[in-house]
């Protein structure tokens, strides 16, 4: 049975690199990719970032027992760490270096806390779909997960979905409901994509209601 | 000699170690045992929060001061009446209607059912919005009525009042089925319209309409009107009314177009009363100059018709003199009226203070009167006071076996049972004239004969000067026309407990006003009665008030220990005793021909009389008085003999004020018509020394007023801030009080700030929250806490607060408002932030720059406060907030909506919104719904913001709809982006992710 498992894996790995070289082909990106290793805190926005799901499910999550390390969101199929985000070069909060991790803007509330938390994630990469790719797909009552570094689960009920352009998106973005005690805002990108700025027209803001601590 | 032990030393030093902790304790307690000299922060133009004087309503319970009021004793008020002129009944509707024309009104008792007064408090008004406000040389409209309002009469059959009014030359026509105050006319005789008033001689046109009667004849209403300076009387059917519509008849003028009066009996002179017997059909007019009654027969009204019958006069075409006789009038006759049944007609005689009766059952041309109302006999003409007195009546009306008649000199009306008259019988009832307005029940007075029901208790009457009793809680308020000193009871923090005094000295009672004699109005010389008063000053340790008494020439000296209204003087200063006159004596030691001005100093027991007359301020010893006593110094001239005026450092001119700073052995003397304040070193005092300082001229060789920062105009009182290093000066003619900083006196420096006007430079006498018109005398409440000044011309105290002023209430003091952008109006509303409790503008301590905050003008600001972001529960990770968080609480409608207008200083709206923070979850949350614009004010760049919130929404903090916003809110720029979390994708991945979105790679 070993020999088995050996041989499937062989032709696993032959066909991953045939189908990621016949990728390569049709990509006409002269950038490398990352492919070091995940930072604890990311104050870099790269263009580039790691697709590689491996790295993201071993990401060597470093933090504080209260700080936020994993998010779950079953109804689209996300299970992921959470990378520490600062403010990145363009003065913008920064996005994890992997298209699979999420990012929590160290500048906002904890998870847990009274207050307002952000958490931002990639739509995709140049060649893949990220951990926020469905999260339009989202509606209110879902609810989804975020374990902090003590083990602690802070579940929240999803409140509002929306999509506004990416100009008015801050002040989405950093309000909270004033009716809400402890709220996590997760962002991504949505709308069309725009060849001249290179960045998409909109943003996707999920805001999430605190309705249990275990 | 042992040396002291190691211990023996160490229990000295302990001694003296506890030694200095007591005495650094003693000190300690006696600074704060003493009264504290509090730092002043007046601000020039501040307002006064409160006022003694000036009510909207008498009766009301609490009494609300009125800044808007300036007339003296309170008037126009509810009860007074200003000047009677005529009374109308409807004893249909049980109504009682008096004309007064003072304050240009018509007042509307209701009455019982069988027509009798139900109680002295009126229950409508016409022509005045309310009972407070007066004719004020408006032009004419719909509604008002002027001075000249002379006679009323009312139309049962159409429930309609008309009201004559001289000076409109117009016949106002109200609709009484039922009375709102103030309300419209609904049609206007002798003029085309409502904003008409000329006057002309055609049908349709008056010329001063003095009193008015109506007549129902058959189907028809009619209106007669004396048209007095026409000399005639028009008749108008007024069954149907057009405004501006043609008389139909005219009495004593040959056509509609003639006014010129000639001897003849149907020719008219000065026609200004009437009278009409509807049962016999007569006209009744009464005309003034040729005193004399023309009786007409109106069985068929006629344009031109002779008169029938003649009083006053032997013939239609005699013109005696008016005199006083039995069967002569003076030269007025102001009113006529008809018993019930028609058999007497009462004559208003108001030259001769009488009403005469004559038996009109049937007439012969120049019949004697029967009676006398008013005078003893028809040889006597005098005027009086008390129940009988009649002076200068005028309108009247006779219902059943009353007679109402409006006594225009007693401003009352006066109520007589005519079921048999009696000559010179007591009047049974008045309206107008009570004993105290704040007593339940009210209580007519006869004695008394002021408009408006002055004096009373709750009115002043130019106040010139203001003292404190700290000791025995009390507060001195001189008033010059009044002639007397109210005195209120204080709390044991001197603190006003309510707005009416408590006593009165100068005078017997709060209702007395001059001394009644045969001769009128006249002033008695005793030992309670002040005929003048100029200034007072108190010696609180001994219990002694000291009244200038100018029109006597003296100082009374009343011992206040324990205090009796009207209560004798203890002794008196200029004159010998109580009867004799002070200037009887010329000038020298022991006179004062006319006291002003007066102050005490305690530690020497000195008083300081400035001595008008004479341009000198005696000096008094009054360690104790011996009446009459002499002079020890003088001030002013060389000595006692001198008088002349001059303006060098040793001369005066009229000096009105003085005040002793006794810490620093100064006297400050208000050199009045030398417009300076002079400044003496009494330390010791020689006469005629010079003055060693002067304040509002450069030097002592000028006199020159002027309305500046360093000028003066007639300054009168004077006192010193509580530390005593600013002295307050009250200028009558600048109308307005400034302060100078008299730490160190330099000749002519300008004064430090102003009270009354805007500025310096301003001089206006208006009455307002904020306005001073005349003021004379001024004090500090023994705390230091408030400045009370009186406003003279404006009858009234104003009450300033001198800590940290703050008029409107709002939170911010005065200061910070007056220095805001725009002169003081940094949300350049046209109106001054610190007069409005809905704004507030102030120094943003974060931003460094102002911020106003204005909410709709139904709310008011309570509180507001800046705090820097950084210091709430948590940080804003997106914005920035260069203005920090705005916080306050607006007190407004339960549940309503509050529009909030933030205004942030040197700040443009390019990329800022607003965020309101929560305490309780440390939420920020854009405000999505605001207007922002960017203004420019006082040439500064202004952000605006306006949003709304909802009492109990989701921006009031404190989520209750309890009628208090609560709403903390900033200016956020963004500090940080949104995350850029889709990066770049060719073409065909892009296409490739469409159709497979599923397949990750």
């Amino acid at each position: 049975m070993a020999k088995h498992r050996h041989l499937a894996l062989r032709l696993s790995i032959v066909s991953v690199v045939v189908v990621g070289t016949t990728l390569l082909i049709f990509a006409s990106s002269q950038h490398h990719r990352q492919s070091e290793v995940s930072k604890p805190l990311v104050t870099y926005s790269t263009d580039r970032p790691d697709e590689s799901k491996e790295n993201a499910k071993n990401y060597k999550w470093r933090g504080r027992s209260d700080e936020p390390k994993k998010i779950r969101i079953p109804e689209i199929g996300v299970d992921a760490f959470i990378q520490k985000a600062g403010v990145d070069q363009n003065n913008e909060i920064a996005v994890p270096d992997n298209i699979h991790l999420a990012g929590w803007f160290a500048n906002s509330q904890k998870p847990g806390q009274n207050g307002l938390s952000i958490i931002d994630g990639h739509v995709g990469s140049s060649t893949s779909h990220g951990i926020f790719s469905e999260l339009s797909n989202i509606s209110k009552g879902d609810m989804f997960e975020i374990e902090l570094g003590n083990g602690s689960i802070m579940s929240y009920k999803v409140i509002s979905v929306i999509q506004v352009p990416e100009s008015k998106s801050e002040a989405h973005l950093f309000s909270q409901n004033p009716e809400v005690k402890s709220q996590v805002n997760l962002i991504t990108c949505g709308g069309e994509f725009d060849k001249s700025s290179e960045r998409y027209e909109d943003r996707v803001i999920v805001s999430g209601e605190l309705v249990q601590k275990t | 000699m042992l040396a002291r032990s190691s211990f023996e030393i160490n229990r000295s030093v302990s001694k003296v170690l506890w030694a200095v902790a007591l005495l650094f304790a003693i000190t300690l307690l006696t600074q704060l045992n003493q009264s504290s000299a509090r730092a002043l922060s007046l601000s020039n133009g501040q307002g006064a929060v409160n006022m003694i004087g000036q009510y909207e309503n008498e009766l009301a319970d609490p009494l609300v001061p009125s800044y808007v009021k300036a007339y003296d004793d309170n008037g126009p008020n509810v009860l007074g009446i200003g000047g009677a002129v005529d009374i109308a009944m409807d004893t249909v509707h049980h109504r009682l209607f008096i004309a007064d024309n003072n304050s240009g009104r018509i007042i509307i008792h209701n009455l019982d059912e069988s027509n009798e007064l139900i109680d002295y408090v009126p229950d409508n008004v016409l022509g005045q919005s309310n009972y407070y406000d007066r004719y004020n040389d408006e032009d004419p409209t719909d509604s008002n009525l002027s001075f000249g309002l002379n006679s009323i009469t009312y139309d049962p059959d159409n429930n309609l009042l008309f009201a004559a009014d001289i000076y409109f030359n117009r016949v106002m026509v109200y609709d009484v089925a039922s009375i709102s105050n103030g309300e419209s006319a609904v049609y206007v005789l002798g003029q085309p319209d409502f904003t008409s008033s000329s006057s002309d001689t055609t049908a349709s046109s008056l010329s001063s309409p003095s009193h008015v009667r109506y007549y129902r004849d058959g189907v028809t209403s009619y209106i007669f009107v004396a048209d007095t300076e026409n000399h005639r009387a028009l008749v108008y059917d007024v069954t149907t009314i057009t405004n501006g519509e043609d008389a139909a008849y005219v009495y004593g003028q040959e056509d509609m177009l003639s006014n010129v009066p000639e001897p003849g009996a149907d020719s008219l002179v000065f026609p200004t009363a009437l009278a009409i017997d509807s049962a016999n059909e007569k006209l009744y007019v009464g005309q003034s100059l040729l005193s004399r009654v023309f009786v007409f027969d109106i069985s068929t009204l006629a344009s031109g018709a002779d008169a029938t019958s003649v009083l006053g006069q032997p013939s239609f075409i005699s013109e005696d003199d008016p005199d006083l006789d039995i069967n002569s009038f003076g030269e007025m006759v102001n009113g006529l009226a008809l018993n019930a049944s028609n058999t007497h007609l009462f004559v208003s005689d108001s030259e001769n203070h009488r009403m005469m009766v004559f038996d009109v059952t049937s007439i012969i041309d120049g019949e004697d009167a029967v009676n006398v109302l008013g005078q003893a006999d028809f040889d006597t003409g005098i005027y009086t006071f008390g129940a009988s007195a009649v002076n200068e009546p005028m309108g009247a009306t006779i219902v059943g076996n009353k007679l109402y008649l409006a006594d225009l000199t007693h401003d009352r009306i006066s109520i007589f049972d005519i079921t048999s008259v009696s000559d010179n019988e007591s009047a049974i009832d008045a309206i107008g004239q009570y004993s105290d307005e704040t007593e339940t029940p009210l209580v007519p007075n006869f004695a008394k004969n002021g408009n408006d029901n002055a004096q009373n208790r709750l009115g002043m009457d130019y106040p010139v000067a203001i003292e404190f009793d700290p000791i025995r809680h009390l507060l001195f308020v001189a008033e010059e026309h009044n002639d007397r000193i109210i005195i209120h009871q204080l709390n044991g923090a001197n603190e006003l407990i309510d707005y009416i005094p408590d006593y009165v000295i100068g005078k017997p009672d709060f209702v007395s006003s001059a001394s009644n004699d045969d001769e009128g109005v006249s002033e008695e010389l005793t030992a309670s009665n002040i005929a003048n008063v100029s200034d007072i000053a108190l010696d609180y340790e001994n219990g002694r008030l000291f009244v200038t008494d100018a029109d006597f020439a003296r100082v009374l000296v009343f011992d206040i220990t324990t205090i009796t209204n009207g209560e004798d003087a203890v002794n008196v200063i200029g004159a010998e005793d109580f009867a004799t006159y002070g200037y009887d004596d010329g000038s020298n030691v022991d006179t004062i021909y006319e006291p002003e001005g007066i102050d005490y100093e305690p530690t020497e027991q000195l008083l300081y009389v400035t001595d008008q007359q004479y341009n000198r301020v005696m000096v008094f010893n009054v360690s104790s008085i011996t009446n009459g006593e002499d002079a020890v110094a003088v001030l002013g001239q060389e000595d006692f003999s001198g008088s002349t005026s001059d303006e060098s450092a040793d001369g005066m001119e009229e000096p009105l004020g003085v005040l002793i700073d006794d810490d620093n052995d100064r006297l400050f003397v208000a050199d009045t018509y030398n417009n300076r304040i002079l400044v003496f070193d009494v330390a010791t005092i020689t006469s005629g020394e010079d003055a060693i300082n002067v304040l509002g001229q450069e030097n002592f060789d000028d006199d020159g007023s002027d309305t500046a920062i360093d000028g003066l105009d007639l300054p009168r009182g004077m006192t010193l801030s509580p530390d005593g290093d600013q002295l307050f000066v009250a200028e009558e003619e600048n109308s307005r009080v400034i302060w100078y900083d008299i730490t160190a006196i330099t000749n002519g420096e300008d004064a430090v700030g102003v009270l009354g006007q805007d500025n310096f430079d301003n001089k206006e006498e208006v009455a307002t929250q904020t306005s001073l018109y005349q003021p004379h005398g001024l004090s500090f409440d023994p705390a230091g806490r408030f400045l009370y000044v009186g406003d003279s011309g404006n009858d009234r105290v104003m009450i300033y607060t001198a800590e940290n002023g703050d008029s409107d209430a709002d939170g911010i003091p005065d200061s910070q408002e007056n220095s805001g952008p725009s002169s003081g109006d940094a949300n350049d509303d046209g109106i001054l932030d610190r007069l409005q409790s809905n704004v507030v503008s102030f120094m943003n301590s974060v931003s460094s720059s102002y911020t106003v905050l204005e909410v709709n003008s139904d709310c008011a600001i309570e509180s507001s406060s800046v705090e820097s972001e950084s210091s709430l529960g948590v940080h804003d990770g997106g914005y920035d907030y260069s203005a920090g968080f705005i916080n306050f609480n607006a007190l407004c409608t339960t549940g309503s909506t509050a529009t909030v207008s933030v205004y942030q200083y040197d700040s443009d709206s390019n990329n800022l919104v607003v965020r309101k923070y929560k305490a309780t979850n440390n939420s920020y949350t854009t405000i999505t719904d605001v207007t922002m614009s960017d203004l420019t004010v006082d040439g500064q760049a202004v952000t605006k913001a306006v949003y709304s919130v909802i009492d109990g929404g989701t921006l009031d903090d404190d989520g209750l709809a309890n009628g208090t916003i609560v709403d903390p809110v900033g200016f956020g720029n963004s500090a940080v982006g949104s995350p850029n979390t889709g990066v770049h994708q060719t073409d065909l991945l892009r296409q490739f992710n469409i159709l497979w979105p599923s397949i990750d790679i």
